[in-house]
């Protein structure tokens, strides 16, 4: 083996695995799907055990958690917050209205973005309404080792 | 105090402006049902009786009855304890044109949040000013809580409809 590759291969990995245990996240809070974060943040389920620190400002964040509704007048102001992000930079989709409209769908409202993939481009979609902290934990698990390399099997919508 | 005794109090102030008493709710309340160019007088009246003081709007809520819009006004006194419903009706000309009521919020000013909404999202005219807007993004187009409102396939390039679910072939939607 070269010298460059082994350092590549061994520094890159490392990264990886710095990147994946330390996700600083900063959260959009739309509706009730943020009070699920919550409590996966506080003691009981306790997120920093993951490495995740919640932020404010977007530029301090790796992570960016969309949870629930967006509206199409909020499109524009989430697009800001994920552009002000320094890349590499994840989202994780909380809730069936962030992954898809939930029960504000396209066919009964005209004001919730379909899924918000539509605006951003997501990294894990956590299903549910909403999620329970366990859930969540378990998106974070898949992201990391998604981040690691190993990404979990999926399928998409034809 | 009784809805009859309101009622002969508005016809003394305001005559020609009550249609009629009907029955809201389940409960024992009444509605007062009115005519919609009256609203500001009415709402003049009640304000200012010494006996009534109906100072406070609680709540404007409109809905719309097949080619009609409903105005719903739930007002209370803070003085004494006297409330209120009043009902009006506004005919809607057509699907995209603007209808006219009065405004209420010289004499209750918390009628403007309530009467902004109702001007943006159901296409109405409150008082001389203009149809309000600053809830829906900018560049909307029509009244979104109007029936006859068709949502567009996108909003702002953003195509307004879902993906089939894997398996099927309905397009996802829950009504076929
Ligand atoms: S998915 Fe359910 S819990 Fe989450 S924001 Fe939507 S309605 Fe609320």
């Amino acid at each position: 083996m070269k010298s460059g590759a082994f350092y590549v291969s061994t520094v890159g990995k490392l990264l990886k695995w710095a990147r994946a245990n330390s996700l600083w996240y900063t959260t959009t809070g739309s509706s009730c799907c943020a009070d699920e974060v919550l409590n996966a943040a506080g003691s009981r389920y306790d997120l920093e055990r993951f490495g995740c620190i919640p932020q404010v400002d977007p530029r301090q964040a790796d992570l960016l958690i969309v949870t629930g509704v967006v509206s199409y007048k909020v499109a524009p102001h989430l697009k800001a917050v994920y552009d002000a992000m320094p890349s590499p930079k994840h989202v994780l989709a909380l809730g069936a209205c962030a992954n898809c409209g939930g029960m504000f769908a396209p066919e009964y409202s005209y004001s919730v973005v379909p899924g918000v993939d539509r605006i951003i481009p997501v990294d894990v979609y956590v299903p549910g309404c909403p999620p329970r902290p366990e859930s969540i934990m378990n998106g974070l698990i898949a992201l990391q080792e998604k981040i690691n390399g190993n990404s979990r099997p999926h399928f998409k919508a034809q | 105090m009784e809805t009859a005794a309101l009622i002969s109090k508005l016809n003394k102030a305001v005559p020609g402006a009550v249609l009629q008493k009907a029955r809201f709710g389940r409960g024992g309340k009444h509605a007062i049902w009115i005519e919609a160019r009256s609203i500001a007088a009415v709402a003049e009246a009640l304000s200012s009786d010494p006996e009534l003081r109906l100072d406070w709007l609680e709540n404007l809520s409109v809905a719309q009855l097949d080619e009609a819009l409903l105005l719903t006004y739930f007002v209370r006194s803070r003085q004494t304890e006297v409330v209120a419903v009043l009902r009006a009706t506004l005919a809607l000309k057509s699907e995209d044109e603007l209808v006219d009521a009065p405004s209420v919020r010289t004499v209750w000013p918390m009628a403007v949040p309530f009467e902004r909404e109702a001007s943006e999202l159901f296409g109405i005219r409150f008082g001389k000013g203009k149809r309000e807007t600053g809830i829906l993004p900018k560049g909307w187009r029509g009244f979104p809580l109007r029936k006859s409102y068709v949502f567009p396939q996108e909003f702002f390039q953003i195509a307004h409809s879902r993906p089939s679910p894997v398996g099927t072939s309905d397009g996802g939607s829950r009504d076929a």
